[in-house]
């Protein structure tokens, strides 16, 4: 709270009362994250955010246009953390869009099918693009998805997970039909973020602290924090 | 005694013989008497006495000539009675009041056993005093046995106790050697040295070389007997040494009375049961001893046929070949020897087993038949090689499939738990989370065009969210949709000038 004060100080006067959210003034700190899902087409990405922002799962998902946009919050002991999810699109023709959206991103979730290894190693891509090009600070997180169909596995947990230790990636392995691992791996990343977010704020590079407040954030154009 | 009616006691004198009792004449024989009876006192007074005369002597001839007299005096009264019985008849009678007499019974029996076993131990005793160092020369032998026991005096004794008969130069006084008392030869009995030895000594064992182990050798101590005899001061009778000699079959012997012989051949009985009863718990003990042993391996047997059953290689088909031997063996001691303990003295002819002992013999031998039954008979027999090997096969392939049946339910398992974790952690999660996420719908944006440049594409989508936000009130999302769309115009733009 004393952080939030110092920030809602450098922002109008205004602006930072009208920020002030009643939940946020009852409960610790409220943080918000920008999360992108990154992979190959019908890995299960769509199914995953559905998963764990409406608890659904539908067997016959719509491939995604473009990008979705969800968000989901989660109070992780004192702190609250809202997530918000940009779900894009697998299939190539909408990859230019990505960079759009895991620019300014905190984290980040690269997802493959483990039952395919195609898959894999486009998620692999996709996490060389996100430490080339995404902030950072990102947190990255590898989610081989289906892991239902483990009987049909293609990519083994063990090389999945030695791909992730060598990245410093968090891993897990994922099944949105089951949702097995869902809220986990979610909860991991909200865990894995920093959450002071006022001194990191001021010290830190320009796009993480920014994002977290949302006084700031509504006054100011996002463009400010993302070149 | 019946002689005694003979006898009439005549001034303290005796007189013996078929005797009047009304003129006191001695007759010859019972027949003359009964004649001389007829004819003398033959007169109308006398006849109620002759009568009664006539039954009591009758009476008195039929018990002399039997050999049992008390058998006849039972057999008569037991008649009257019966013809009482005949006569009257009882009305049926209730049992009055039961008095057990058995505490009584005890006492008195006690009372006896304890004096005959006191008796029998002074006897033993002495015997043993006696035997123990009995100098060959008569003379000091007799000093000897003086020495131990006193020696009632001669004189004190007018009869024999035994035969009441009065002594003479043929009937002599003779002693005791082991109470004193005094009774003529035909009436003592003799003991043998090996008999006396065996009785003081109570792991006495006759065995061949006993003769020499004899303080003296039987020759010359049948002659010391002899002389013992003349040194009583009395010439020898030629009967009582005739009799000595047939008595004696070349060992030693000592004269007691007919009591203390008595005595002393029901302890000698006793001893003998006693070494009788050993053999049998000798046997027992054997046979006992083999099914114990039989007892423990079996349970053994079992397991390792249990195991050869269910294919296992737990246990060497040669060990258990081996137990089973074993177990068939013992079978064998065991019916062998409760064979032997039935048949115990069955053979002895002079003292054949009968009785408890008997009965105890036969159920010796059925307690270890129904214990071959339910053990041993029947043995069931050890698989031979090959089906062992088909055994164990089974058992492989039993045991592989119950592994793939205990991996695979332990993975169910393991499934149902991760199961039940995730909804868990739901419900964890559902319990922290403030709201219900919220999500745009994808499926109205069906109509954007897909030839489209993706980013005027997203755009528009962006702007379908913009709306939906609102729609739901979610402000706060609005403004991040917003700013995204700003986003995409600006790069759309920088695309633009770009190219």
């Amino acid at each position: 709270m004393a952080n939030r004060g110092n920030q809602a100080g450098t922002a109008t006067a205004a602006a930072g009362g009208a920020a002030q959210r009643p939940n946020g003034a009852t409960q610790g700190k409220i943080c918000q994250f920008k999360l992108v899902l990154l992979g190959e087409s019908a890995v299960g990405k769509s199914s995953l955010v559905l998963r764990f922002v409406k608890g659904q799962f539908h067997e016959y998902q719509e491939s995604t246009i473009g990008a979705a946009f969800l968000t989901q919050t989660v109070c992780l002991d004192d702190t609250t953390v809202k997530f918000e999810i940009w779900d894009t699109a697998g299939q190539e023709r909408y990859h230019s869009l990505a960079p759009m959206y895991y620019r300014g991103a905190q984290a980040a979730i690269v997802v493959y099918d483990i039952t395919n290894q195609d898959t894999f190693g486009r998620a692999k891509v996709w996490v060389k693009e996100l430490q080339r090009q995404a902030s950072p600070n990102i947190v990255i997180a590898l989610a081989g998805n289906k892991a239902d169909l483990a009987a049909k596995r293609a990519v083994e947990f063990d090389e999945a997970k030695g791909y992730a230790e060598e990245n410093g990636l968090l891993f897990m392995e994922t099944s949105a039909k089951t949702a097995m691992n869902v809220n986990d791996i979610f909860l991991a990343i909200a865990k894995k973020l920093p959450k002071n977010d006022g001194a990191g704020g001021v010290g830190g590079s320009s796009g993480q602290g920014r994002r977290l407040d949302r006084a700031e954030d509504g006054n100011k154009p996002a463009s400010s924090c993302c070149k | 005694m019946a002689t005694s009616t003979h006898t009439e006691d005549n001034e303290s004198r005796i007189r013996e013989g078929f005797i009047c009792p009304i003129c006191m004449e001695d007759l010859a024989t019972d027949d003359q008497l009964l004649l001389h009876f007829e004819e003398a006192h033959n007169t109308e007074e006398d006849n109620d006495v002759l009568q009664a005369f006539k039954d009591f002597l009758g009476k008195a001839k039929k018990i002399l000539k039997s050999d049992n007299p008390f058998e006849i005096l039972e057999k008569t009264s037991s008649k009257s009675s019966q013809q009482k019985q005949d006569h009257v008849e009882w009305d049926p009678q209730d049992f009055g009041v039961i008095r057990s007499h058995w505490s009584d019974f005890r006492k008195f029996r006690s009372n006896r056993m304890d004096f005959y076993a006191a008796e029998t131990n002074k006897l033993i005793i002495r015997l043993d005093k006696i035997v123990s160092c009995l100098p060959s020369e008569a003379a000091k032998r007799r000093e000897h046995e003086q020495n131990i026991v006193t020696w009632v005096n001669d004189e004190d004794v007018q009869l024999c106790p035994q035969c009441a008969k009065s002594f003479n130069i043929l009937r002599r006084k003779h002693h005791c050697r082991v109470c004193g008392t005094v009774q003529c030869h035909q009436c003592s009995q003799f003991l043998l040295l090996s008999f006396a030895r065996k009785l003081t000594n109570p792991s006495y064992i006759p065995t061949l070389d006993d003769n020499k182990e004899k303080p003296s050798p039987p020759k010359r101590l049948t002659h010391a007997a002899f002389h013992a005899l003349k040194r009583t001061g009395s010439t020898t009778s030629l009967t009582s040494l005739t009799s000595l000699i047939d008595t004696d079959t070349g060992e030693g012997h000592i004269r007691v009375c007919y009591y203390c012989k008595q005595l002393l051949e029901r302890r000698e009985q006793q001893m003998d049961s006693r070494s009788q009863n050993a053999v049998i718990a000798e046997l027992y003990n054997e046979m006992r001893k083999y099914m114990e042993k039989g007892a423990e391996l079996m349970p053994v047997f079992l397991k390792m046929l249990e195991s050869f059953s269910q294919g296992e290689s737990t246990y060497n088909l040669k060990d258990a070949q081996e137990c089973r031997l074993k177990l068939l063996k013992i079978a064998e001691y065991v019916d062998g020897y409760s064979k032997k303990i039935q048949s115990l003295g069955i053979d002895d002819e002079k003292n054949p087993t009968s009785g408890t002992a008997l009965s105890l013999q036969l159920k010796i031998r059925l307690s270890a038949v129904n214990f071959l039954k339910e053990n041993l008979l029947g043995l069931p027999n050890l698989p031979t090689e090959e089906q062992l090997l088909v055994l164990q096969a089974e058992r492989r392939q039993a045991i592989e499939k119950r592994i793939a049946q205990e991996k695979k339910a332990v993975f169910e398992k393991r499934e149902t738990e991760t199961r039940r974790q995730y909804m868990d952690n739901q419900k964890d999660f559902e319990a922290v989370s403030v709201d219900r996420g919220w999500g745009v719908e994808t499926s109205n944006i069906r109509n954007v065009n897909e030839s489209d440049d993706p980013m005027l594409q997203q755009m528009q989508i962006m702007r379908n969210y913009i709306q939906q936000a609102r729609r739901a009130n979610r402000y706060d999302d609005v403004v991040i949709l917003e700013a995204n769309l700003r986003d995409l115009q600006i790069e759309h733009e920088r695309m633009q000038s770009q190219s």
